[in-house]
């Protein structure tokens, strides 16, 4: 009997890209890239430029949660300001800005899109380089989660692409992959690398307090009972501002679409944010 | 280099107290004294944590990029001021392997494997946090030798979970 090469191994991949990165799919019923992206393109315009960028290199951890809360962190503003204590401490703003793609007719992806303010001087570190930005002309922060764990950050000068992959109920591999835009300066480059690795990087002074606050929902989450949300952000219609729900809720309304498992019944977990 | 100007003559009095400034910062940062661990470092030095899988590749990104007196200086703001009672907390503890000293002309150079451990309140036994190897350049100031340099390099390509004390 012949031995057919095609009808064994693994399956091919669909591959796309946009702006140089790369998107993979093992589903022939995947729409067509650009139609998936929708208008979140636009934020990878903005995020990724050209496209043309230099890898400075990954960083690799283990979060101690599963995926979807893992997801949750990228979908919710309104941690910034009540969970990062060093948020607070070096009075950097992060809570002022909008959800943009917050709406039940894309796929489920994430925008926001924020304004940092300034940092103030602060006498608790010597250096507060670590902060700076020199990258950019103008002050737009931005990440974005590409439904339905691809994530594209863009906040002060560390630009970097998440994978978050998951490795059983409670452990998600989190990967971020850090780059620098072609052309630019060794200094600027070195600058990346630093705020990379000490602000945005899973050791660094802002991601390490997700990673705390992520291990504890999971933790909490098989708790008795229902989960009663209460931001006291009840906004129901689009703009969405980076504080209200709307963002985790379009989230889980996509999730369940995808899984066909229903909306979970009224008022506690819409197919749409705005609905 | 004026620093080097106090090392020892004797290069197995310079071994034994490179032993002992391993043992001390082992000692310190398993026991949390963070103070105690940035007076080992030199009035110029840097403290990094990367990935031998970085290094390999030839990339630059860390885990920790702790390029001047002043970053490592922050890092304990960071770790008793910021981060205390808000992380998750646990104990480590750094069993160190044989060192290798290489003192000549050019300095002293250390390279030495530790492993970390890790243990969790309520959790039943401890586990692995990290292995890897110090690549390090130690200076003497004062009479006493310092980190000029200390350079974590994990073997792991994946931490098992986020680490909050020094490596």
């Amino acid at each position: 009997m012949d031995f057919s090469r095609e009808e064994y191994g693994l399956p091919a991949a669909r591959l796309e890209s946009y702006r140089g990165a790369l998107f993979a799919s093992l589903s022939d019923d995947a729409p067509p890239l650009r139609d998936y992206l929708g208008a979140t393109a636009a934020g990878l315009d903005l995020a990724l430029g050209d496209g043309d960028l230099i890898y400075l290199g990954s960083q690799k951890v283990m979060f101690e949660c599963n995926w979807k809360i893992a997801a949750e962190n990228i979908y919710d503003g309104y941690h910034t300001v009540s969970l990062h204590k060093a948020f607070q401490m070096l009075k950097i703003g992060a809570a002022w800005g909008e959800q943009r793609m917050a709406d039940a007719a894309s796929y489920g992806h994430a925008w926001q899109e924020y304004r940092a303010g300034a940092p103030e001087q602060t006498d608790m570190l010597r250096d507060t380089s670590i902060l700076a930005v020199r990258s950019k002309d103008e002050p737009g922060n931005r990440i974005l989660n590409i439904f339905p764990t691809g994530i594209i950050s863009d906040q002060m000068d560390t630009l970097s692409l998440r994978f978050a992959i998951p490795r059983g109920v409670s452990a998600t591999e989190m990967q971020f992959a850090v780059f620098a835009r072609r052309g630019e300066s060794d200094e600027l480059i070195r600058h990346r690398v630093r705020q990379g690795s000490n602000l945005f990087g899973p050791e660094g002074f802002i991601s390490l307090e997700d990673q705390t606050a992520l291990a504890r929902v999971h933790d909490g989450a098989p708790g008795r009972g229902d989960n009663v949300v209460l931001k006291g952000t009840l906004k129901r219609f689009p703009p969405y501002r980076v504080l209200d729900e709307a963002g985790i809720r379009h989230f889980y309304g996509a999730y369940r679409r995808a899984l066909d498992i229903g909306t979970g019944g009224p008022g506690r977990c819409p197919t749409g944010a705005g609905e | 280099m004026t620093t080097t100007v106090d090392r020892p003559v004797d290069q197995y009095e310079v071994e034994r107290r490179v032993r002992a400034l391993q043992r001390r910062y082992a000692a310190a940062v398993d026991a949390k004294r963070l103070d105690e661990w940035l007076s080992l470092f030199a009035p110029e030095c840097s403290y990094v944590v990367i990935t031998r899988e970085n290094i390999e590749r030839g990339l630059p990104l860390a885990l920790i990029h702790d390029d001047s007196t002043d970053r490592i200086h922050d890092r304990v703001v960071y770790i008793e001021h910021v981060w205390k009672g808000h992380i998750n907390d646990y104990r480590q503890r750094h069993l160190l392997s044989d060192p290798e000293v290489v003192a000549d002309a050019d300095g002293i150079r250390v390279r030495q494997g530790f492993a970390v451990y890790l243990s969790e309140p309520s959790v039943a036994g401890s586990r692995l946090l990290a292995t890897g190897e110090y690549e390090d350049e130690v200076t003497f100031v004062e009479g006493e030798p310092r980190f000029r340099a200390k350079r974590v390099i994990l073997d792991a390509d994946v931490l098992p979970r986020y680490f909050v004390y020094p490596l």
